[in-house]
């Protein structure tokens, strides 16, 4: 039997909490409007309570949790995949055309305020939870592309690499064994840190009518509906926070445990 | 290293100089501020969103409006019941054919002091050369809908054929006259709007850039004291021409955009007038009433205004008359009205507010969900998703989501597409509309008949939003110019309402009233059909 | 990624002219990338705002004026010219500094936009402040306190901060708005920005602090930390002239990092206390689709990243001689 030390427990619960998000979320069954039941208070049929269309809480935080947890990380994937590769390369060949291109566009995308470029693309391509993650990603590159830049461009010189080099290594193979296992980690685990504001992200998008279209619940959505009802139904925001909390820790957790 | 740490505390003293300076400057600011008027008594209004041009042409706003009509006023209004009252215009007629109508313009209707006028109490009585200036700026804004093909001339000077609008002339100093290109005996309940408002041409050129920001010079019972990105202030008008009940003597608007934070301040005194959001309703109405706990302290005003609120169908897209019945027949509006308005709304069968002008609702069609699902049956056509288009306005987005539901029941498939008001009304009118909108209309014409272009196949797409074209309707729409008689017309627009039904163009969701919260020493707080907040009516009882 | 040196003054009588030649050349290769940026930032922006769905003279107009009316508006103000030709008069303008005209004020936007600014400056200069100089403060007492404290407040940051910043941001800023509760009738600007500037400032700081104690921490088991402490150098010493000093990298870093949270605070606060600033101004402006405002909005953010990155530079090479 595998042993896993006492320390990495925390880790391997959130990591255990999220999948267990992830299935249950993605199974489970949403409830229909039902107009006689709206803004129900937490009961034994609904343990959340309803919200303002009558629909169980409950539910409609897994089915949230899982899409925007999953979406979430599609995006922080292409947006680190992109960074990292882009950033890297152009501190790599800084000589190059491309690198040139590419610093330029890491400014660019860096002085535009990206809720913009995020409203106009999704505008022109259509509403969608994907979409608009996917167009999160295309502007989220940047941090990280700078990050490894700056990164690759300190690790450039060192005798490390320099050495590395000389012995006859391919500039793949150096950027395989000498950069990568260097960049990769503080990169990845800087943009971590980052997850929990892209799950907030589609909040944002709420507000411009953006993001997945209703009845789909997402949990930035349901957090900024149940301010407005802050007053009469205070299930409806305690319950989002919590779960959205929930998800944070669990995802500082894991980064944490990755960063040791 | 001495260094290093002198210029860490360089760093400090300039980040302490950084806050100094903000705090120069914020006090600097702090001057501007206004004091409430320690004589006369005032009243603070909350109003939701940012505060637009003062420019009653420019003005495209619902929070805004609110303001600007308490400073420019029309030949005419409307009183809190809808009826027909003389404001500028002390009196009115009509030739026989209805092509001609005169206004007589009161005489010694003087504008708010100002230096832009040259006289030596720097003010001027209203001309109906004054009357001419306005609508004429009226003709590339508001007035385009309301005068486009109507008044003569009219479309000549826009397409910029001629130099004036020959339908509007002033034969004297105080008598206005509209020619019309085709009799409209209903003519002036087309301008009850408050949006006509009246200006000074001295007030508009003297400085072109300052009007409707630092200036906005009207006849009406509020003159502008001051105005700042978060408030305007406004103060009686001491010579408004008419004897009004109210006692107040200075209204100050003020944005606040957290509703909660609006309630409680209302609570707490801060504000004296607030509008209620529909999440807060259950807290504060029971049963159409206030609720107990909150008597003598606050009031409720629920104002009934010209709109309805209904889900569009684009009659191309969506042609088969089976199909929209069977919409018609599935949205549960009783629930709606119920459930998500809290009673504050009243169902509707026709897109014209029952009352207006004594309008009697034609009857609605019956939610009839086994009949609905029959239809979608028989005209079946597999794997048809229709677009529902809507917008985060209100409670649009919960509207939209119970019709998706409701029409699943019936065998039709939504797909909603949401999205914020302005691009909604983009869409509608653009290539890509979408086969099913909820949307909302405020109605600026004060008459029910005049409602009813809506219907009108040639009147695509504005008012006629949905392409809806019939023949016969169109004739009987032909036929209402000729009535004069009030209860004539309104029978008729009843049966013009009752035949589209039968056709169901566009299914009447519900005509919303808004409720207002107001603070007990406000008495007398009217709104009318047009959102014009009467508040020189209003009087302020401070024990 | 600041601008290269230039060339080594040489020494010798003409060494000053030629060491305020090299200064002068500096400037104005900052000033031409400045005004580059700014010329492809603006053009990016405009090139979006085109891609916005909704119709800005229908928008406009109102959802009740006639076809004919909107074409005609939309010729008046030249929205029916080819968008590089619209692209090419609007740089023309900004060239002779007229930023044009609001499409939702329809006056010139550059008093609107000024005034918006210093509104926001205050505010997130506020926070800005109170994160510095609070980060500090919280690790000192977190120093004084001992062990027991430190490992609370970090358990305590790291709760918070594990959170999204704008969900902070609303949880700050309605509790503030509900315990203090000012029962004034209307709040002064001054007042409403100093709570502006408190809630925006909680993330910031506790992120920041959280930085310098960790930092600290790995800085203080160095063995060059160790050896200083042999010196018989005292404790507090060590601790503000190394550890300190080692600490301010990444927490400089991390503060040009939570500059990109700061903006997007800014727009939710100005929601949450109702203040007119920037934020205000760029959600009007994509809403109705009021493009001569939102490039003016963004002129001004370009300016102020360049004029902070130099700042942050200049505050880098003062502090860190070693790192060029």
């Amino acid at each position: 039997m595998m042993m896993i030390s006492r320390r990495e427990v925390p880790q391997y619960l959130a990591i255990a909490l999220l999948l267990a998000l992830l299935t249950a979320g993605s199974m489970v069954v949403l409830d229909r409007p039902d107009l006689r039941s709206t803004l129900g208070s937490p009961s034994l049929l609904h343990w959340m309570g309803t919200d303002d269309l009558g629909r169980g809480v409950g539910t409609r935080i897994m089915r949230a949790a899982a899409l925007s947890l999953g979406a979430s990380a599609m995006a922080w994937f292409a947006a680190v995949t992109i960074g990292v590769v882009l950033g890297g390369y152009s501190a790599y060949r800084p000589g190059s055309w491309g690198a040139a291109w590419i610093r330029w566009f890491i400014v660019v995308f860096y002085t535009t305020p990206f809720f913009l470029v995020v409203v106009g693309v999704v505008g022109a391509l259509g509403p969608g939870l994907i979409n608009a993650y996917v167009v999160f990603a295309l502007v989220a590159w940047a941090a990280p592309a700078r990050q490894t830049a700056a990164m690759v461009d300190r690790l450039r010189q060192t005798t490390f690499v320099v050495a590395t080099q000389s012995f006859g290594f391919s500039p793949a193979q150096v950027v395989r064994y000498a950069l990568a296992p260097e960049v990769a980690r503080p990169v990845i685990v800087a943009s971590l840190a980052v997850l929990p504001e892209i799950l907030a992200f589609d909040a944002a998008l709420a507000f411009f009518g953006l993001g997945a279209p209703p009845p789909t619940p997402t949990i930035g959505r349901m957090v900024l509906e149940g301010i407005n009802y802050m007053s009469v139904a205070w299930w409806l925001i305690l319950f989002p926070v919590a779960v959205l909390a929930l998800l944070c820790l669990a995802v500082r957790v894991i980064v944490q445990g990755s960063a040791r | 290293m001495a260094k290093q740490t002198l210029h860490r505390f360089g760093l400090t003293r300039l980040l302490a100089a950084v806050v100094l300076l903000c705090l120069v400057v914020s006090c600097q600011r702090e001057e501007a501020k206004t004091k409430k008027s320690e004589t006369a008594p005032s009243i603070t209004i909350a109003i939701e969103n940012d505060i637009q041009t003062l420019d009653p042409t420019l003005l495209s706003d619902p929070h805004t409006s609110r303001i600007v009509w308490q400073i420019f006023e029309g030949l005419v209004g409307l009183d809190a019941e809808g009826r027909m009252q003389p404001m500028i215009a002390e009196s009115w007629s009509a030739s026989d054919d209805f092509k001609s109508w005169t206004f007589k313009i009161r005489p010694g209707v003087l504008y708010h002091q100002n230096d832009v006028f040259k006289t030596p109490n720097h003010t001027r009585a209203v001309t109906a050369s004054d009357v001419v200036y306005s609508y004429v700026r009226f003709a590339k804004g508001f007035g385009s809908f309301v005068f486009a093909g109507l008044v003569e001339g009219f479309d000549d000077y826009l397409a910029g054929k001629a130099a004036n609008i020959k339908g509007f002339s002033s034969p004297d100093a105080q008598t206005f006259q509209i020619i019309l290109t085709r009799p409209d005996p209903s003519f002036i309940f087309r301008i009850s709007s408050p949006y006509l408002g009246i200006m000074s041409p001295e007030a508009v050129e003297t400085a072109p850039k300052a009007f409707g920001v630092t200036v906005a010079v009207g006849t009406g019972p509020f003159q502008l004291v001051e105005r700042s990105p978060t408030q305007v202030v406004l103060a009686r008008n001491p010579a408004y021409w008419r004897r009004t009940a109210g006692n107040l003597g200075q209204v100050v608007f003020r944005v606040e955009k957290n509703p909660q934070f609006r309630i409680s301040q209302l609570e707490k005194g801060g504000y004296d007038v607030a509008q209620l959001p529909f999440s807060a309703v259950p807290s504060y109405i029971t049963g159409g009433r206030l609720r107990s706990e909150f008597e003598g302290r606050l009031a409720l005003y629920v104002a009934r205004t010209f709109n309805v609120h209904y889900l569009g169908i684009d009659n191309k897209q969506v042609p088969e008359i089976p199909i929209r019945r069977a919409i018609a027949e599935s949205v549960d509006k009783r629930a709606i009205v119920e459930n998500l308005l809290h009673g504050l709304a009243v169902a509707a069968s026709s897109p014209i507010p029952p009352g207006l002008q004594g309008f009697d609702p034609p009857p609605d069609i019956a939610m009839d969900r086994a009949a609905a699902r029959h239809e979608v049956e028989r005209a079946r056509r597999p794997g048809r998703i229709l677009r529902l288009l809507t917008s985060n306005v209100g409670i649009d987005e919960q509207v939209a989501q119970v019709i998706q539901d409701n029409l699943k029941d019936a065998g039709i498939e939504t797909r909603i597409e949401l999205v914020d008001f302005n691009t909604l009304i983009s869409r509608i009118f653009s290539k890509n509309r979408p086969e099913l909108f909820v949307v909302y209309s405020e109605w600026i014409y004060g008459a029910p008949e005049l409602i009813m272009d809506v219907f009108d196949s040639h009147r695509f797409p504005n008012p006629n939003m949905f392409g809806y074209a019939n023949r016969k309707i169109d004739a009987q729409l032909a036929q209402l110019p000729t009535i004069t008689d009030r209860n004539s017309l309104n029978t008729h627009s009843r049966e013009i309402a009752s035949l589209a039904n039968k056709d169901v163009p566009a299914v009447w969701l519900y005509h919303q009233y808004s409720p207002y919260l107001l603070r007990s020493r406000v008495r007398d707080f009217a709104v009318n059909g047009h959102q014009h907040w009467l508040l020189a009516d209003v009087r302020v009882v401070d024990k | 990624m600041g601008s290269d040196p230039g060339p080594e003054p040489s020494s010798g009588p003409v060494a000053e002219p030629s060491r305020l030649r090299s200064l002068a050349s500096k400037g104005a290769r900052a000033l031409l990338t400045a005004a580059f940026l700014t010329v492809v930032v603006s053009s990016f922006t405009f090139l979006l705002f085109d891609l916005l769905p909704s119709d800005p003279i229908r928008v406009t107009l109102g959802p009740n004026a006639t076809d004919e009316a909107v074409t005609r508006l939309r010729h008046e103000l030249g929205y029916d010219r080819p968008l590089l030709s619209r692209l090419g008069i609007y740089m023309l303008g900004v060239a002779r500094l007229d930023f044009g005209q609001s499409l939702v004020t329809r006056r010139p936007v550059v008093k609107d936009v000024l005034d918006a600014y210093v509104t926001t400056l205050m505010y997130v200069g506020l926070a800005l402040s109170i994160s510095i100089v609070g980060s500090i403060t919280l690790l000192g007492l977190a120093r004084i306190g001992g062990g027991r404290l430190q490992s609370l407040l970090l358990l305590l940051t790291r709760a918070v901060i594990s959170l999204p910043s704008v969900v902070v941001a609303i949880g700050v800023g309605v509790a503030m708005l509900a315990v203090l509760d000012p029962a004034v009738s209307y709040l002064a600007d001054t007042r409403t920005a100093v709570m502006a500037g408190l809630t925006l400032a909680v993330y910031p700081t506790l992120s920041l602090t959280e930085i310098l104690v960790l930092e600290g921490e790995v800085t203080l088991r160095l063995p060059y930390v160790r050896a200083a402490r042999s010196f018989g150098f005292t404790e507090r010493y060590i601790f503000w002239a190394y550890v300190f000093r080692s600490a301010m990298l990444p927490w400089l870093a991390q503060l040009s990092n939570l500059a990109a949270s700061l903006v997007t605070g800014s727009i939710l606060v100005e929601l949450i206390f109702s203040l007119s600033g920037l934020g205000r101004l760029v959600l009007q402006s994509v809403l109705r689709n009021d493009s001569p405002m939102m490039q003016s909005v963004v002129i001004v953010g370009v300016l102020t990243f360049l004029c902070v990155n130099s700042l942050t530079a200049i505050a880098l090479r003062n502090l860190y001689p070693a790192t060029r």
